[in-house]
């Protein structure tokens, strides 16, 4: 009986772990087979389902939707069900870098579904914190709204705070900077300019923040 | 401890379930399914080296796990029909000798399978013009320790109930369980009452849940010795 309490307790020592993938359970309303989900995870088979449903997504973009006497051109359409299909192969592989960044990047500049590419890149984001080309895509899409005069204070906030951080790309810096800039957020560009001229060996990134600094104190 | 003659037991043991029909059988599902890989990697595109790496290791799970599992399970039941187990304990060696020796002789025959396999995986990479890459090493190393602890587990459960098919049945539930480790703790946390405290029960599970590393393989491994080393000591207490 001791030693049985002696296995219980080394067993249950070695066990006490931190979570890594999505929970299935939590996402529940978000999968569209959620059966499908749950057998494939408890196989062992995340990833080869999440690559499976990915071959389908790309199946579904690549046919020409039809509808009520309108035959759409290719590259154009609706696809209503593209951002439930792709927020499922967030939830279940946020590590599948191409499925994110497709489905995320024909949602924002194709389908002109901005809002959810952003929900799919920031699921993905959630558990694959330092990859920077979620990062990137992300900032490219807040670019892009600036240009339209759209401007998201929530997400601009959390580009700064990935920037400051130690080993954040200077291309993102310089990115964030510029939307700061553009959305009257001076402060935050002057503090991001800075962060470039410290950590920049480029010299035209150099000159250029130098630039700014000088123009955004007089703005300020 | 005889490391001599739990060599000696392993080696013979691997010999057998490699010379075993069901090896056999294992070997031609997986090259039937590395040839579905090569059709399902087309419809990929840009994707194919991903879904290739994925359905092979997919393949390579699926098909060790049905291999250990019952290598792992038959032998020791089928010695102890065939009154083998007789033959080996009447000589000098220990029972926690004959649980190692077998054992490890499951782990040597899955470990020859795997290399087999990722060698025709190896072929198909490099006829379509892809290279391994370190990330399938780390893969296919996970993938290895999942198969010593689940072979190992199902040897503990043939040695207290000397029923194969009972371990089967428990080691291939144990497996489902482990790949839902998160979602169970994650459905336990949110319960109220005494049925919350029942979540402690799944951390004597191994946790297949979170993603591959050193430390989740290190924690396997250790689980697996310390399972092997309780089959050893219920085997002791059977009445066989």
């Amino acid at each position: 009986m001791k030693r049985l309490f002696f296995f219980s307790s080394f067993l249950f020592s070695l066990n006490l772990y931190s979570n890594t993938y999505p929970s299935l359970l939590f996402y529940g309303k978000i999968l569209k087979e959620p059966v499908n989900d749950i057998i494939s995870v408890s196989m062992g088979l995340r990833e080869l389902y999440s690559d499976i449903l990915y071959i389908r997504l790309l199946q579904y973009y690549g046919t020409r939707e039809e509808g009520e006497g309108v035959k759409f051109d290719y590259g154009a359409g609706e696809y209503p069900l593209f951002y439930e299909k792709a927020k499922e192969i967030a939830v279940l592989n946020p590590y599948f870098k191409n499925a994110v960044l497709n489905s995320a990047g024909a949602l924002a500049f194709n389908l002109n579904r901005t809002h959810q590419a952003i929900s799919v890149l920031k699921l993905a984001m959630l558990y694959d914190k330092n990859n920077y080309n979620y990062i990137l895509l992300l900032s490219a899409i807040v670019t892009a709204q600036t240009k339209k005069n759209i401007y998201d204070t929530k997400i601009l906030n959390e580009l700064y705070e990935i920037c400051i951080k130690k080993d954040s790309p200077v291309m993102l810096i310089q990115i964030t900077a510029f939307i700061s800039k553009k959305a009257g957020k001076y402060d935050m560009a002057l503090s991001l300019y800075k962060l470039i001229m410290e950590r920049s060996k480029d010299k035209f990134y150099i000159d250029n923040a130098k630039k700014q600094i000088k123009l955004l104190e007089r703005l300020k | 401890m005889g490391i001599r003659t739990i060599k000696s037991i392993s080696w013979e043991s691997a010999k057998e379930s490699l010379n075993s029909k069901f090896a056999y059988l294992v070997f031609f599902f997986i090259m039937l399914l590395i040839y579905v890989a090569i059709l399902t990697g087309i419809m990929a595109v840009n994707d194919e080296k991903k879904v290739l790496s994925d359905f092979f290791i997919a393949v390579t799970q699926i098909s060790l796990l049905v291999f250990g599992v019952f290598s792992s399970a038959l032998g020791v039941s089928q010695d102890i029909e065939t009154k083998r187990i007789y033959l080996i304990l009447s000589r000098p060696v220990k029972i926690y000798e004959y649980v190692f020796g077998r054992i490890i002789g499951v782990w040597l025959s899955a470990f020859f399978i795997l290399f087999f396999i990722n060698l025709a995986c190896f072929m198909v990479f490099v006829f379509k013009g892809y290279f391994f890459d370190l990330n399938y090493f780390y893969l296919n190393a996970n993938l290895y320790f999942k198969i010593l602890c689940i072979s190992s587990i199902s040897m503990f459960f043939a040695c207290i109930t000397t029923s194969s098919f009972t371990a089967i049945g428990i080691s291939v539930m144990v497996w489902f369980v482990s790949h839902f480790i998160t979602d169970i703790k994650f459905a336990f946390d949110k319960m109220k009452g005494s049925v919350h405290f029942m979540k402690y029960i799944i951390y004597l599970f191994p946790d297949f849940s979170v993603s591959p590393s050193l430390y989740s393989d290190f924690k396997i491994l250790i689980y697996s010795f310390v399972v092997v080393l309780f089959s050893s000591y219920f085997f002791k207490k059977t009445e066989i």
